[in-house]
């Protein structure tokens, strides 16, 4: 079984906002701002994008336009839902450890 | 600067697929801040550094197969080395004092007496008798701490760079 490529945190904020619904661009940096606080400037965001489609976790809704929404795809859903239960594996261990000093 | 020349930093088959899009968020965003810059300009050295399928094959069809990474991996250690020369050359200097003699860079001999940048001093000891002493120069001492730390300063810089570039080589980059 192969190891699923590891996402770096701009990647998971981009899968995080798409899980919600299919967003283009801006509305995926507003979203992000809104959940996290944090501003992915637009080379950011848009590298992260390409990345992220070129390995099959995302895909465009239409061809052309400059608005064009992406949505989670399957192999996608299922990385993000990898991530976040390891995530959420390593929050626990880290809140028992804080607890118990 | 108009916000359609940013796109030209990027590599041919990302702006046609990209392009249009990017330029719809920055118009949002104009005037552009110095932060928004500075991540558009790493923006473009990523997409030219992990370049997308169609601009892999039109690379290797004009036999210019990762050029960009491969010329980042070649001088990614030569401002190291250059500036480990420099501080080589620097305690070499001030230990010969033969900065304008070029032969003797290339000659492995050691020199007959050392030509140490010294000045001859006396003090009284407690037992009232002189005693003779050699110290270095303080200008000589002062010009090779101030050579320190520009080339301190200089390694910093190349030692940054070298992470910056191994960083944005590596094979292993999530997505």
């Amino acid at each position: 079984m192969t190891q699923p490529t590891k996402l770096s945190a701009e990647a998971l904020l981009i899968l995080v906002s798409l899980a919600e619904a299919p967003k283009h661009g801006y509305a995926i940096q507003q979203d992000i701002a809104l959940v996290s606080g944090r501003r992915l400037g637009p080379g950011t965001l848009y590298g992260a994008i390409a990345r992220l489609e070129s390995g099959g976790l995302i895909e465009a809704l239409s061809d052309s336009g400059a608005r064009r929404p992406y949505r989670l795809t399957p192999p996608g859903a299922k990385q993000l839902g990898a991530e976040l239960e390891s995530l959420k594996s390593l929050t626990r261990t880290g809140m028992r450890r804080l607890a118990s000093r | 600067m108009r916000p359609e020349l940013i796109l030209r930093l990027y590599p041919r088959a990302w702006r046609e697929r990209y392009g249009e899009e990017l330029l719809a968020l920055i118009e949002t965003q104009w005037p552009l801040g110095l932060g928004a810059w500075l991540d558009l300009l790493r923006g473009a050295l990523v997409a030219h550094l992990h370049p997308l399928a169609a601009d892999r094959d039109a690379a290797r069809s004009s036999k210019m197969t990762a050029r960009p990474a491969i010329a980042l991996r070649l001088t990614m250690w030569v401002p190291l080395v250059a500036v480990s020369i420099a501080a080589a050359m620097v305690l070499i200097d001030f230990w010969f004092g033969r900065g304008n003699d070029w032969s003797a860079w290339f000659s492995l001999a050691m020199p007959q007496s050392l030509d140490l940048p010294q000045v001859r001093d006396v003090y009284f000891n407690v037992n009232g008798t002189w005693v003779e002493y050699f110290t270095f120069k303080s200008e000589e001492l002062n010009d090779l701490a101030l050579h320190l730390k520009m080339l301190a300063l200089a390694f910093a810089a190349a030692l940054m760079w070298a992470v910056v570039a191994r960083r944005l080589t590596s094979r292993n980059r999530p997505l």
